[in-house]
């Protein structure tokens, strides 16, 4: 399986759509991955989930990402976990251990969705990864 | 405030309208007031100790952050507009002012950010223009707010439906909208260029095949209407496509059915059809280049989007809508455009439609150092007279310094007449070169060798869309 994350240095960026570097990873059963940093640049909309397609990318661990581009990403085959925060390579493997929440879909339940951080580093920031349910 | 109690301030702060932020020098959120959670839409003690854009998300955080600017500088900094996402993704239009908090020592201890959300302003300021929008189309002529009426009962149907306009008009975001605003919006939207693909190479794009149906068939192959199955399959350039490849859609439309290259049995097609063109079909017709029964087929509900010359009106929000998505783009905080320089863009004819101005004010934003675009970073042959002999007079020698880095060497080859014409129709058929190479009536060829003659390629200049 291959993954995508956008990168704000080491972490995580805030926005997929703003960001300018990504690193993707190709996951082994073992629990290992091999990566490689790309540059995405200026890239706009649609064209820089077209271009995750084209590198055979089925999830993207994000940040922000905007909705309007959702259905485009399902059509493409990439499936989008957003609302993540922290370091990128944490992130690769939680979620390669399972141990990342799926964010609940679009248009249900009330304010503060995506809450329940994903992070777990630093000062000041909650819990570990949560459990997948 | 010298007299207030204290413990009074969280109250004052959780009755203000607008968001308050403060973070720590490191950008780690130390308070968040109601209004700025409701904004979010993250509860308070869920915000604090995060870094404060991992629960912004603006399209500044990542270049251009208004607070690291003012933690760097001491600097306040007001009216920064920026848009960011809240904990639904959706995007929010605010605006944003910082200042720097100090302790009682006078030293940094981090900064607050004030912000308010602007989509009831926004909303009542479209209403008062008449400015609407739907998806990413935004117009305040007649023609567009019939459109955005028109969309959503359109849409709810699964009639096939014809989009014509002229090239640059906006027509994928037209069929686009009628897909999101469908009930097959959760499905998928396919796109196919038909102008682009030779008639066997459309077929296989457009139904698939099986291996061993053609020379270079190695495998079996989904094709686009599979594939757009339970969506949206949106055919541009429609008025591109032969007699026989036109047979094979209107098998499709008429009975839904249709077969893959190479294989023995028909499949149901699920995918509803949204066609597009920028030529007169009705023309095509009547001269026999296009079969009546398909364009009867295809323009079950028919949708014109005008050129931008006879919706002018359409302008100033657009170059508004442009500014704010490249302003998300490029990280740089220009905000506003001048009013000579609009009145610019409001007397261009815009051969090019909606993407010349987008290609325009990319341009403008490339060379544009402060926070508005003038007049001089609009390109010469706009402005006509000596700035048009001048090519970047006008233009502050850093402006000029960039100009040359972005267009030469190959600017002066592009400026000649016949490169002008050639990219002319180059843009009239959006720099497909099947089809502007037939415009002309040369091979594909003979156009490539042109177009690397003009520094038109990649790496010399503008290549195929």
């Amino acid at each position: 399986m291959r993954l995508a994350i956008p990168l704000f240095g080491s972490e995580v960026a805030p926005r997929f759509g703003c960001a300018e570097r990504i690193l993707v990873a190709d996951l082994r059963e073992d629990g290992s991955w091999e990566e490689a940093a790309q540059s995405l640049g200026l890239l706009p909309w649609p064209a820089r989930l077209q271009h995750l397609a084209q590198l055979g990318v089925t999830v993207l661990l994000c940040g922000g990402f905007n909705r309007h581009w959702l259905p485009l990403a399902e059509s493409l085959g990439i499936r989008v976990i957003w609302g993540l925060w922290g370091d990128a390579r944490e992130l690769i493997s939680a979620f390669h251990a399972g141990r990342l929440q799926t964010p609940p879909a679009f248009g249900h339940g009330g304010r503060g969705r995506g809450r329940g951080g994903h992070g777990g580093r630093g000062r000041g920031r909650r819990g570990p990864f949560h459990q997948e349910d | 405030m010298e007299n207030t109690d204290p413990r009074l301030y969280p109250l004052i702060l959780d009755a203000l309208a607008e968001g308050v932020l403060t973070v720590d020098p490191e950008l780690r959120v130390t308070s968040l007031n109601r209004a700025g959670a409701d904004i979010l839409g993250v509860e308070p003690e869920d915000a604090v100790g995060r870094r404060c854009y991992e629960i912004f998300r603006s399209d500044r955080c990542q270049e251009g952050c208004a607070v690291k600017r003012t933690l760097a500088t001491g600097e306040p900094l007001r009216d920064q507009r920026v848009e960011i996402l809240d904990a639904d993704m959706e995007p929010v239009p605010v605006v944003v002012a910082t200042a720097v908090l100090r302790g009682e020592d006078g030293a940094t201890i981090g900064a607050v950010e004030v912000f308010s959300d602007l989509r009831e302003v926004e909303t009542l300021r479209r209403e008062l223009s008449g400015t609407r929008s739907l998806g990413d189309l935004v117009g305040a002529s007649p023609a567009m707010r019939e459109l955005f009426r028109l969309i959503p009962v359109v849409a709810d149907s699964d009639a096939t439906v014809l989009v014509e306009g002229p090239s640059g008009t906006g027509k994928e975001l037209v069929a686009r909208a009628l897909h999101e605003h469908s009930p097959r919006a959760g499905g998928p939207f396919v796109t196919l260029n038909c102008g682009a693909l030779p008639d066997t190479l459309l077929e296989s794009e457009l139904f698939g095949h099986r291996r061993g149906a053609f020379t270079d068939a190695r495998e079996d192959r989904e094709g686009l209407l599979a594939r757009a199955s339970g969506g949206t399959l949106f055919l541009d350039e429609i008025g591109d496509t032969s007699p026989a490849f036109q047979v094979k859609l209107l098998r499709v439309l008429q009975e839904g059915e249709y077969r893959p290259l190479g294989a023995a049995e028909t499949r149901k097609a699920d995918a509803r059809v949204v066609a597009a063109t920028n030529r007169d079909l009705e023309a095509m017709v009547d001269e026999g280049s296009f079969r009546r029964d398909l364009y009867y087929r295809l323009r079950v509900i028919p949708l014109r989007i005008p050129p931008l010359a006879e919706r002018r009106e359409d302008i100033p929000p657009l170059v508004e809508r442009l500014m704010e998505r490249l302003r998300a783009r490029t990280g740089k905080a220009i905000e506003t455009i001048s009013e000579p320089a609009l009145r610019v863009l409001m007397e261009h004819d815009f051969p090019g439609n909606v993407r010349e101005l987008e290609n325009l004010l990319e341009r403008a934003f490339v060379l544009c150092r402060g926070g508005t675009i003038e007049r001089r970073h609009l390109p010469p042959e706009l402005l006509g007279g000596a700035a048009a002999a001048g090519g970047g007079r006008g233009l502050r020698p850093s402006e000029r310094a960039i100009l040359a880095a972005e267009t030469l060497p190959g600017d002066a080859r592009r400026q000649s007449p016949e490169a002008r014409k050639l990219v002319a129709v180059l843009e009239a058929h959006n720099w497909n070169r099947t089809a502007t190479a037939r415009a002309l009536g040369i091979g594909r060829n003979t156009l490539w060798r042109r177009m690397r003659e003009y520094g038109l390629l990649k790496g010399g200049g503008k290549d195929e869309a």
